[in-house]
Protein backbone atom coordinates (compact mmCIF):
# COMPACT_ATOMS: atom_id res chain seq x y z
CA UNK A 1 0.00 0.00 0.00
CA UNK A 2 2.15 2.93 1.48
CA UNK A 3 5.32 0.90 -0.12
CA UNK A 4 5.09 2.43 -3.65
CA UNK A 5 4.50 5.85 -2.32
CA UNK A 6 7.49 5.85 0.67
CA UNK A 7 9.61 4.22 -2.10
CA UNK A 8 8.91 6.96 -4.84
CA UNK A 9 9.45 9.55 -1.95
CA UNK A 10 12.69 8.15 -1.02
CA UNK A 11 14.08 7.23 -4.69
CA UNK A 12 12.85 11.39 -5.11
CA UNK A 13 14.97 12.45 -2.63
CA UNK A 14 18.27 10.98 -3.53
CA UNK A 15 18.37 11.83 -6.75
CA UNK A 16 17.49 15.40 -5.44
CA UNK A 17 20.58 15.22 -3.40
CA UNK A 18 22.43 13.35 -5.86
CA UNK A 19 22.02 16.42 -8.02
CA UNK A 20 24.16 18.53 -5.48
CA UNK A 21 27.12 16.25 -5.99
CA UNK A 22 29.92 18.76 -7.20
CA UNK A 23 32.06 16.68 -9.86
CA UNK A 24 35.17 18.92 -9.88
CA UNK A 25 35.54 19.33 -6.13
CA UNK A 26 34.00 15.81 -5.73
CA UNK A 27 31.62 16.53 -2.88
CA UNK A 28 28.42 17.82 -2.21
CA UNK A 29 27.25 21.27 -2.04
CA UNK A 30 25.78 21.88 1.16
CA UNK A 31 24.35 25.56 0.46
CA UNK A 32 20.86 23.75 -0.54
CA UNK A 33 21.83 20.48 1.01
CA UNK A 34 19.30 21.16 4.14
CA UNK A 35 16.48 22.69 2.00
CA UNK A 36 16.33 19.50 -0.54
CA UNK A 37 16.35 17.28 2.41
CA UNK A 38 13.33 19.02 4.01
CA UNK A 39 11.46 18.89 0.54
CA UNK A 40 12.45 15.60 -0.05
CA UNK A 41 10.91 14.27 3.64
CA UNK A 42 7.85 16.61 3.12
CA UNK A 43 7.24 14.84 -0.67
CA UNK A 44 7.65 11.45 1.20
CA UNK A 45 5.07 12.03 3.91
CA UNK A 46 2.44 13.56 2.18
CA UNK A 47 2.37 10.41 -0.93
CA UNK A 48 2.38 7.80 2.29
CA UNK A 49 -0.59 9.82 4.11
CA UNK A 50 -2.42 9.75 0.13
CA UNK A 51 -1.51 5.90 0.36
CA UNK A 52 -2.62 5.35 3.92
CA UNK A 53 -5.88 7.63 3.05
CA UNK A 54 -6.61 5.63 -0.39
CA UNK A 55 -6.16 2.42 1.90
CA UNK A 56 -8.77 3.25 4.42
CA UNK A 57 -11.14 4.46 1.58
CA UNK A 58 -10.44 0.91 0.18
CA UNK A 59 -11.26 -1.15 2.85
CA UNK A 60 -14.53 1.14 3.78
CA UNK A 61 -15.43 0.66 0.38
CA UNK A 62 -15.24 -2.76 0.42
CA UNK A 63 -16.95 -2.83 4.39
CA UNK A 64 -19.84 -0.95 2.27
CA UNK A 65 -20.59 -3.60 -0.51
CA UNK A 66 -19.75 -6.69 1.58
CA UNK A 67 -22.26 -5.13 4.01
CA UNK A 68 -24.96 -4.57 1.53
CA UNK A 69 -24.64 -7.95 0.10
CA UNK A 70 -25.27 -9.68 3.22
CA UNK A 71 -28.12 -7.52 4.22
CA UNK A 72 -29.77 -8.11 0.85
CA UNK A 73 -29.74 -11.97 1.50
CA UNK A 74 -32.88 -13.62 3.31
CA UNK A 75 -33.09 -15.23 6.82
CA UNK A 76 -33.12 -18.48 4.75
CA UNK A 77 -30.04 -17.59 2.38
CA UNK A 78 -28.35 -16.45 5.70
CA UNK A 79 -28.61 -19.33 7.12
CA UNK A 80 -27.94 -21.50 4.76
CA UNK A 81 -24.57 -19.23 3.75
CA UNK A 82 -23.82 -20.28 7.12
CA UNK A 83 -24.50 -23.79 6.97
CA UNK A 84 -21.85 -24.21 3.54
CA UNK A 85 -19.43 -22.43 5.45
CA UNK A 86 -19.97 -24.80 8.85
CA UNK A 87 -19.46 -27.57 6.14
CA UNK A 88 -16.04 -26.10 4.12
CA UNK A 89 -14.66 -25.63 7.49
CA UNK A 90 -15.33 -29.22 8.43
CA UNK A 91 -13.25 -30.52 4.90
CA UNK A 92 -10.25 -28.10 5.91
CA UNK A 93 -7.24 -29.91 7.29
CA UNK A 94 -6.05 -28.75 10.73
CA UNK A 95 -3.53 -26.27 10.66
CA UNK A 96 -3.02 -25.09 7.41
CA UNK A 97 -4.00 -21.79 5.63
CA UNK A 98 -4.92 -23.11 2.29
CA UNK A 99 -8.46 -23.91 1.33
CA UNK A 100 -9.01 -27.42 -0.39
CA UNK A 101 -11.72 -28.10 -1.99
CA UNK B 1 -32.54 25.07 17.29
CA UNK B 2 -32.61 25.18 21.21
CA UNK B 3 -34.63 22.69 23.30
CA UNK B 4 -37.89 25.27 23.79
CA UNK B 5 -38.29 25.48 20.24
CA UNK B 6 -37.54 21.87 19.27
CA UNK B 7 -40.31 21.00 21.99
CA UNK B 8 -42.54 23.47 20.08
CA UNK B 9 -42.19 22.33 16.63
CA UNK B 10 -42.51 18.90 17.85
CA UNK B 11 -46.08 19.50 19.60
CA UNK B 12 -46.95 21.67 16.30
CA UNK B 13 -45.93 18.31 13.85
CA UNK B 14 -48.09 16.11 16.37
CA UNK B 15 -51.32 18.28 16.48
CA UNK B 16 -50.93 18.21 12.79
CA UNK B 17 -51.27 14.70 13.48
CA UNK B 18 -47.52 12.62 12.41
CA UNK B 19 -47.60 10.47 15.47
CA UNK B 20 -50.81 9.06 14.21
CA UNK B 21 -50.75 9.01 10.89
CA UNK B 22 -47.19 7.41 11.08
CA UNK B 23 -49.04 4.33 12.78
CA UNK B 24 -50.85 4.22 9.47
CA UNK B 25 -48.02 4.17 7.18
CA UNK B 26 -46.54 1.15 8.91
CA UNK B 27 -49.59 -0.62 8.49
CA UNK B 28 -49.76 0.58 4.97
CA UNK B 29 -45.94 -0.41 4.41
CA UNK B 30 -46.90 -3.94 6.14
CA UNK B 31 -50.19 -4.41 3.44
CA UNK B 32 -47.74 -3.32 0.53
CA UNK B 33 -45.26 -6.31 1.50
CA UNK B 34 -48.01 -8.56 1.66
CA UNK B 35 -49.77 -7.96 -1.38
CA UNK B 36 -46.38 -7.64 -2.99
CA UNK B 37 -44.93 -10.77 -1.84
CA UNK B 38 -48.35 -12.63 -3.14
CA UNK B 39 -49.69 -10.71 -6.43
CA UNK B 40 -46.15 -10.57 -7.47
CA UNK B 41 -43.65 -13.17 -6.24
CA UNK B 42 -41.24 -12.90 -8.88
CA UNK B 43 -40.78 -8.78 -8.31
CA UNK B 44 -37.02 -9.18 -7.63
CA UNK B 45 -36.02 -10.49 -10.70
CA UNK B 46 -39.00 -7.86 -12.28
CA UNK B 47 -37.02 -5.29 -10.73
CA UNK B 48 -33.57 -6.53 -11.74
CA UNK B 49 -34.60 -6.57 -15.15
CA UNK B 50 -35.72 -2.75 -15.15
CA UNK B 51 -32.19 -1.94 -13.70
CA UNK B 52 -30.27 -3.84 -16.29
CA UNK B 53 -32.31 -1.61 -18.61
CA UNK B 54 -31.60 1.68 -17.00
CA UNK B 55 -27.79 0.44 -17.00
CA UNK B 56 -28.02 -0.11 -20.45
CA UNK B 57 -29.45 2.99 -20.80
CA UNK B 58 -26.78 4.56 -18.86
CA UNK B 59 -23.90 2.94 -20.15
CA UNK B 60 -24.82 4.11 -23.23
CA UNK B 61 -23.90 8.48 -22.48
CA UNK B 62 -21.02 7.17 -20.47
CA UNK B 63 -17.93 8.53 -21.65
CA UNK B 64 -15.30 7.23 -19.40
CA UNK B 65 -14.77 3.68 -18.59
CA UNK B 66 -14.63 4.89 -14.60
CA UNK B 67 -18.18 6.54 -15.13
CA UNK B 68 -19.24 2.68 -16.63
CA UNK B 69 -17.91 1.02 -13.84
CA UNK B 70 -19.89 3.42 -11.06
CA UNK B 71 -22.85 2.81 -12.75
CA UNK B 72 -22.22 -1.00 -12.91
CA UNK B 73 -22.02 -0.42 -9.13
CA UNK B 74 -24.72 2.13 -8.37
CA UNK B 75 -27.16 -0.50 -10.19
CA UNK B 76 -25.74 -3.55 -8.44
CA UNK B 77 -26.32 -1.10 -4.81
CA UNK B 78 -29.65 -0.71 -5.56
CA UNK B 79 -30.56 -4.54 -6.60
CA UNK B 80 -29.15 -5.27 -3.08
CA UNK B 81 -31.00 -1.99 -1.38
CA UNK B 82 -34.33 -3.66 -2.95
CA UNK B 83 -33.77 -7.02 -2.10
CA UNK B 84 -33.10 -5.81 1.55
CA UNK B 85 -36.41 -4.17 1.75
CA UNK B 86 -38.45 -7.49 0.13
CA UNK B 87 -36.46 -9.33 2.51
CA UNK B 88 -37.12 -7.55 5.93
CA UNK B 89 -40.51 -5.80 4.56
CA UNK B 90 -38.91 -2.76 5.28
CA UNK B 91 -38.82 -0.05 4.06
CA UNK B 92 -35.65 1.93 3.70
CA UNK B 93 -37.54 5.89 4.18
CA UNK B 94 -39.17 4.66 7.48
CA UNK B 95 -36.64 2.61 9.13
CA UNK B 96 -32.70 3.37 10.46
CA UNK B 97 -30.42 1.49 9.25
CA UNK B 98 -28.63 0.38 12.83
CA UNK B 99 -25.80 0.06 10.85
CA UNK B 100 -25.84 3.13 9.38
CA UNK B 101 -27.90 5.36 11.31
CA UNK B 102 -26.91 8.64 9.31
CA UNK B 103 -28.33 6.96 6.18
CA UNK B 104 -31.99 8.02 7.40
CA UNK B 105 -31.51 11.94 6.76
CA UNK B 106 -31.09 11.25 3.31
CA UNK B 107 -34.15 9.14 2.88
CA UNK B 108 -36.04 11.29 5.17
CA UNK B 109 -34.80 14.51 2.90
CA UNK B 110 -35.23 12.76 -0.50
CA UNK B 111 -39.00 11.35 0.91
CA UNK B 112 -39.89 14.73 1.53
CA UNK B 113 -38.99 16.36 -1.80
CA UNK B 114 -41.02 13.71 -3.86
CA UNK B 115 -44.20 14.64 -1.17
CA UNK B 116 -43.57 18.21 -1.62
CA UNK B 117 -43.65 17.79 -5.51
CA UNK B 118 -46.92 15.34 -5.26
CA UNK B 119 -48.24 18.25 -2.95
CA UNK B 120 -47.54 20.98 -5.51
CA UNK B 121 -49.31 18.76 -8.42
CA UNK B 122 -52.08 18.39 -6.42
CA UNK B 123 -52.94 21.69 -5.60
CA UNK B 124 -53.08 22.52 -9.88
CA UNK B 125 -54.90 19.08 -9.99
CA UNK B 126 -57.41 20.39 -7.26
CA UNK B 127 -57.92 23.68 -8.86
CA UNK B 128 -58.40 22.47 -12.53
CA UNK B 129 -60.89 19.95 -11.04
CA UNK B 130 -62.50 22.56 -9.15
CA UNK B 131 -62.94 24.88 -11.89
CA UNK B 132 -64.20 21.10 -14.07
CA UNK B 133 -66.97 20.46 -10.92
CA UNK B 134 -68.50 24.22 -11.26
CA UNK B 135 -68.53 23.81 -14.76
CA UNK B 136 -70.21 20.33 -14.26
CA UNK B 137 -67.66 18.64 -16.53
CA UNK B 138 -68.32 14.96 -16.17
CA UNK B 139 -66.00 13.63 -13.58
CA UNK B 140 -64.72 16.54 -12.20
CA UNK B 141 -66.23 16.05 -8.88
CA UNK B 142 -64.96 12.74 -8.21
CA UNK B 143 -61.54 13.46 -9.08
CA UNK B 144 -61.54 16.41 -7.12
CA UNK B 145 -61.88 14.14 -4.13
CA UNK B 146 -59.32 11.68 -4.98
CA UNK B 147 -56.85 14.95 -5.36
CA UNK B 148 -57.95 16.44 -2.00
CA UNK B 149 -57.21 12.35 -0.32
CA UNK B 150 -53.65 12.51 -2.58
CA UNK B 151 -52.80 15.96 -0.82
CA UNK B 152 -54.18 15.45 2.23
CA UNK B 153 -52.10 12.23 2.37
CA UNK B 154 -48.91 14.02 0.62
CA UNK B 155 -49.00 16.99 3.29
CA UNK B 156 -49.16 14.47 6.05
CA UNK B 157 -46.43 12.69 5.07
CA UNK B 158 -44.39 15.86 4.50
CA UNK B 159 -45.42 16.67 8.36
CA UNK B 160 -44.30 12.93 9.29
CA UNK B 161 -40.95 13.41 7.51
CA UNK B 162 -40.71 17.20 9.35
CA UNK B 163 -41.25 15.18 12.82
CA UNK B 164 -38.46 12.76 12.45
CA UNK B 165 -36.34 15.39 11.13
CA UNK B 166 -36.64 17.70 14.07
CA UNK B 167 -36.43 14.88 16.18
CA UNK B 168 -33.53 13.19 15.41
CA UNK B 169 -31.25 16.34 14.29
CA UNK B 170 -30.12 16.86 17.20
CA UNK B 171 -28.54 13.03 17.53
CA UNK B 172 -26.91 13.25 14.13
CA UNK B 173 -23.68 13.93 15.81
CA UNK B 174 -23.91 11.00 17.57
CA UNK B 175 -25.15 9.09 15.35
CA UNK B 176 -22.20 9.81 13.33
CA UNK B 177 -20.11 8.66 16.03
CA UNK B 178 -21.85 5.54 16.70
CA UNK B 179 -21.35 4.76 12.37
CA UNK B 180 -17.67 5.86 12.20
CA UNK B 181 -17.35 3.03 15.49
CA UNK B 182 -19.72 0.30 14.06
CA UNK B 183 -17.86 0.21 10.66
CA UNK B 184 -14.52 1.20 11.81
CA UNK B 185 -15.19 -2.78 14.16
CA UNK B 186 -16.39 -3.84 11.21
CA UNK B 187 -13.40 -3.04 9.09
CA UNK B 188 -11.43 -4.90 11.92
CA UNK B 189 -12.86 -7.63 12.29
CA UNK B 190 -14.22 -9.00 8.75
CA UNK B 191 -11.77 -7.04 6.56
CA UNK B 192 -10.62 -9.69 4.18
CA UNK B 193 -13.83 -11.22 4.28
CA UNK B 194 -15.62 -8.04 2.95
CA UNK B 195 -12.72 -7.86 0.12
CA UNK B 196 -13.79 -11.21 -0.49
CA UNK B 197 -17.14 -10.22 -0.96
CA UNK B 198 -16.86 -7.24 -2.92
CA UNK B 199 -14.31 -8.74 -4.67
CA UNK B 200 -17.02 -11.08 -6.05
CA UNK B 201 -19.55 -8.34 -6.86
CA UNK B 202 -17.06 -6.25 -8.97
CA UNK B 203 -16.12 -9.32 -11.00
CA UNK B 204 -20.03 -10.52 -11.64
CA UNK B 205 -21.97 -9.64 -14.43
CA UNK B 206 -24.82 -9.81 -12.10
CA UNK B 207 -24.93 -10.46 -7.99
CA UNK B 208 -22.61 -13.45 -7.30
CA UNK B 209 -24.05 -16.52 -5.76
CA UNK B 210 -22.85 -16.78 -2.06
CA UNK B 211 -21.90 -20.36 -3.40
CA UNK B 212 -19.20 -17.93 -6.14
CA UNK B 213 -18.55 -15.71 -3.11
CA UNK B 214 -17.44 -19.17 -1.58
CA UNK B 215 -15.21 -20.21 -4.50
CA UNK B 216 -13.31 -17.26 -4.36
CA UNK B 217 -11.72 -17.39 -0.67
CA UNK B 218 -8.35 -18.26 -0.83
CA UNK B 219 -7.54 -19.00 3.08
CA UNK B 220 -8.94 -20.18 6.56
CA UNK B 221 -8.63 -16.52 8.38
CA UNK B 222 -11.49 -15.06 5.30
CA UNK B 223 -13.62 -17.96 6.05
CA UNK B 224 -13.06 -17.58 9.52
CA UNK B 225 -13.83 -14.05 9.21
CA UNK B 226 -16.95 -14.45 7.26
CA UNK B 227 -18.85 -16.60 8.79
CA UNK B 228 -18.63 -14.83 11.81
CA UNK B 229 -19.70 -11.76 9.94
CA UNK B 230 -22.56 -13.97 8.85
CA UNK B 231 -23.27 -14.75 12.40
CA UNK B 232 -23.39 -11.73 13.67
CA UNK B 233 -25.56 -10.36 10.82
CA UNK B 234 -28.05 -13.07 11.79
CA UNK B 235 -27.82 -12.06 15.70
CA UNK B 236 -28.32 -8.14 14.58
CA UNK B 237 -31.46 -9.17 12.44
CA UNK B 238 -32.96 -11.01 15.63
CA UNK B 239 -32.89 -8.41 17.58
CA UNK B 240 -33.52 -5.42 15.18
CA UNK B 241 -37.24 -7.65 14.94
CA UNK B 242 -37.69 -6.46 17.92
CA UNK B 243 -37.59 -2.59 17.32
CA UNK B 244 -40.28 -0.92 15.10
CA UNK B 245 -39.79 1.89 12.40
CA UNK B 246 -37.85 5.34 13.27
Amino acid sequence: MGIGSTITGVGATAVAVASLYDRKQKKLKTDNLKSTIYAGVSVTGTAMAGATLNHETREQIHEKYSSAYVESMSDEELEQALVQMDLLMAEQPENTDVKTV
Amino acid sequence: MNKKEKQKKLKRYERLGAVKFQKVVFKVEEIKFYLLKKLCPNFIAYFDTYCDWKQKRAIKHAKTEEERKEIRQKIKLAKMAMRKEMNQEKNRNYHINPKRPTEIFEYLNWNKQVHKRGLTKDAICILIFLIGTILQIPLAAPLLIYEIINAAVDFECINIQNYNLCRLEHLKPNLQKKEERIIQRSIEEYGSAAEVIHKSIEQSEKLPTFQEILDNIENKEQLEQMKAMFQHAQEERAKEKKLGGI
